[in-house]
């Protein structure tokens, strides 16, 4: 057992199912994620990924069983409890702040989860003024990083699918968090593109070795050489490969 | 001489409300009607103040932008609760409400008669009473107004609020969970219309409810969609524009009920025109989808 594992888990489920209708999305789900880890949940479409990773971020109540975050019961949550207590997330739809450049959605993303104060957005003292000073040269180093330099200044909903994909990876690099939940990181990427996401959620985990991250992928071929645990989701029942 | 400072105190008064109107409209993404009601509690309360309490302008000009800014929270609230179009029928149902209770809380609100004899902007013995000196006042007021709003949605806090308004999943998905930031913002631009109505109030010296009734409140929403949502200047020139309106048809020789007519014809079919072919506002701002 790893020294990780002597600690209480980030995050756990108990036998947690969840139907819609007739269709059964998860089945008595168990498992837990512990600090340091790095899982990935792997599945075909329709598989439960989706819901499952909505069922841990607090996006979805389960019919059934127990989510602890932190040891802390969670079942009936809003997301912004998980938030608040260090989940971040992107989403299998990429979401996009779509009337805010991309350079000011790093900017956000470098700030949470703390937003300055109205006073002090409206005085802008000098620690405010140098936060924000350092917070845009870590934008912009993010955004030449990975050749994205000319679209700083791009609106979010100007973006290409993919490229609203890549932008939540990138914004999820400069967030602070303990979990990190990655629905589909690399669906309608190319190949560079999706070795540069990986390396980008590489390097979220490895900044701080209490971080967790979980994926949610159908490319098995992609997790296999960085994730230390993967488990199948097959109709809703997840088992460890 | 006069009528030019009467046209330009009320644009530095309807400045100051369309300011804090695009506070809701275009960085809170909230298209809400009840803006004329906040504008219309602090008419009256610091009108109440000041002839009731007898207390002076100052102290009942800041009681009455913080209690409009308390009584906002509770819309706040049930703003944040809706969603899209029900937010629209929400605040024009409780504009309504706020006016029927203008009208029939005769003891408090002088009813259909509304408040006279209101004192103009006085610091202890010094009076603004001439056209010239509230004129000027307003417009440092409203200059003011518009700093610290550009101040405040250049900031690192304005990013926090686009991505509640974008994408309310997105944001508590990056960790954008707190939602004072909404509620202070909400308050504020509540206060910043409260504001507007005081100095309405000591300017006009009486208020009734007819002032602050739907055809305000569409006034006040023309101004921040025609010049432009979040944009910096968007709401001013939207403010110029529909302030001019009636002037402009009254300079062609209209009577005062030709004037009122003519201007809500104008009005409605520069919105429409708008609506159709800039629905960014002129200045090209926040599109709602």
């Amino acid at each position: 057992m790893s020294s990780s594992k002597l600690l209480s888990p980030l995050l756990s489920l108990k036998s947690v199912s969840k139907s819609y209708g007739s269709v059964r999305c998860l089945d008595a789900v168990s498992f837990s994620v512990y600090a340091g880890e790095r899982l990935a949940l792997v599945g075909g479409n329709g598989s439960g990924k989706t819901s499952l990773v909505d069922v841990l971020s607090g996006f979805t109540v389960p019919d059934r069983g127990i989510v602890y975050m932190n040891g802390l019961r969670a079942n009936r949550h809003h997301p912004a409890w998980f938030a608040a207590r260090g989940m971040i997330r992107t989403f299998q739809s990429p979401r996009a702040f779509e009337q805010m450049t991309v350079l000011d959605c790093l900017c956000l993303a470098a700030w949470v989860p703390t937003s300055p104060s109205t006073f002090s957005s409206l005085i802008q003292p000098p620690n405010y003024r140098k936060k924000e000073e350092c917070v845009r040269k870590h934008a912009l180093a993010a955004l030449t990083a990975v050749d994205w330099g000319e679209r700083a200044a791009v609106p979010a909903g100007e973006l290409s699918y993919g490229q609203r994909r890549f932008l939540s990876i990138l914004q999820l690099s400069l967030a602070e968090g303990t979990v990190a939940l990655c629905d589909e990181p690399t669906a309608g990427l190319d190949s560079n593109k999706a070795s540069e996401a990986l390396n980008l959620l590489k390097g979220w985990q490895t900044a701080d070795q209490a971080r967790a991250i979980i994926v949610a992928t159908h490319d098995l071929e992609f997790v296999s050489s960085y994730f230390d645990r993967i488990l199948r989701i097959e109709d809703g029942i997840v088992n460890e490969i | 001489m006069n009528y030019l400072w009467h046209v330009s105190f009320l644009f530095a008064v309807f400045t100051i409300l369309a300011v804090s109107l695009d506070l809701l409209i275009g960085h809170l993404g909230l298209l809400v009607l009840c803006h004329s009601a906040f504008f219309a509690l602090g008419a009256y309360l610091s009108a109440s103040f000041m002839l009731s309490a007898h207390l002076p302008f100052p102290v009942s000009c800041l009681f009455a932008i913080l209690a409009t800014g308390v009584i906002s929270l509770p819309v706040a609230f049930a703003a944040r609760r809706l969603r899209g179009d029900a937010v629209v029928l929400g605040s024009f149902a409780l504009l309504l409400v706020t006016v029927d209770l203008l009208k029939n809380l005769r003891n408090l609100t002088g009813g259909l008669d509304g408040l006279r004899g209101i004192p103009p902007v006085h610091f202890g013995p010094v009076q603004l009473v001439s056209y010239q000196s509230q004129a000027v006042f307003a417009i440092l007021i409203a200059a003011i107004s518009w700093l610290l709003v550009q101040r405040l949605t250049f900031s690192a806090q304005a990013r926090f609020l686009h991505a509640l308004r974008d994408d309310p999943y997105a944001a508590v998905g990056l960790r954008v969970y707190s939602t004072t930031i909404y509620f202070r913002t909400f308050a504020l631009a509540s206060g910043m219309a409260a504001l507007a109505g005081v100095l309405y109030a000591s300017y006009a010296s009486y208020i009734n409810p007819s002032v602050f009734g739907s055809d305000q409140a569409i006034a006040l929403t023309a101004m921040v969609l025609l010049g432009g949502a979040a944009r910096p200047w968007g709401p001013v020139l939207g403010a110029l524009i529909v302030i001019s309106i009636p002037e402009i048809v009254r300079a062609i020789g209209g009577g005062p009920s030709y004037v009122g007519a003519v201007n809500y014809v104008v009005m409605g079919l520069v919105l429409f025109l708008f609506a159709i072919y800039r629905p960014k506002g002129i200045l090209g701002g926040y599109e709602f989808k």
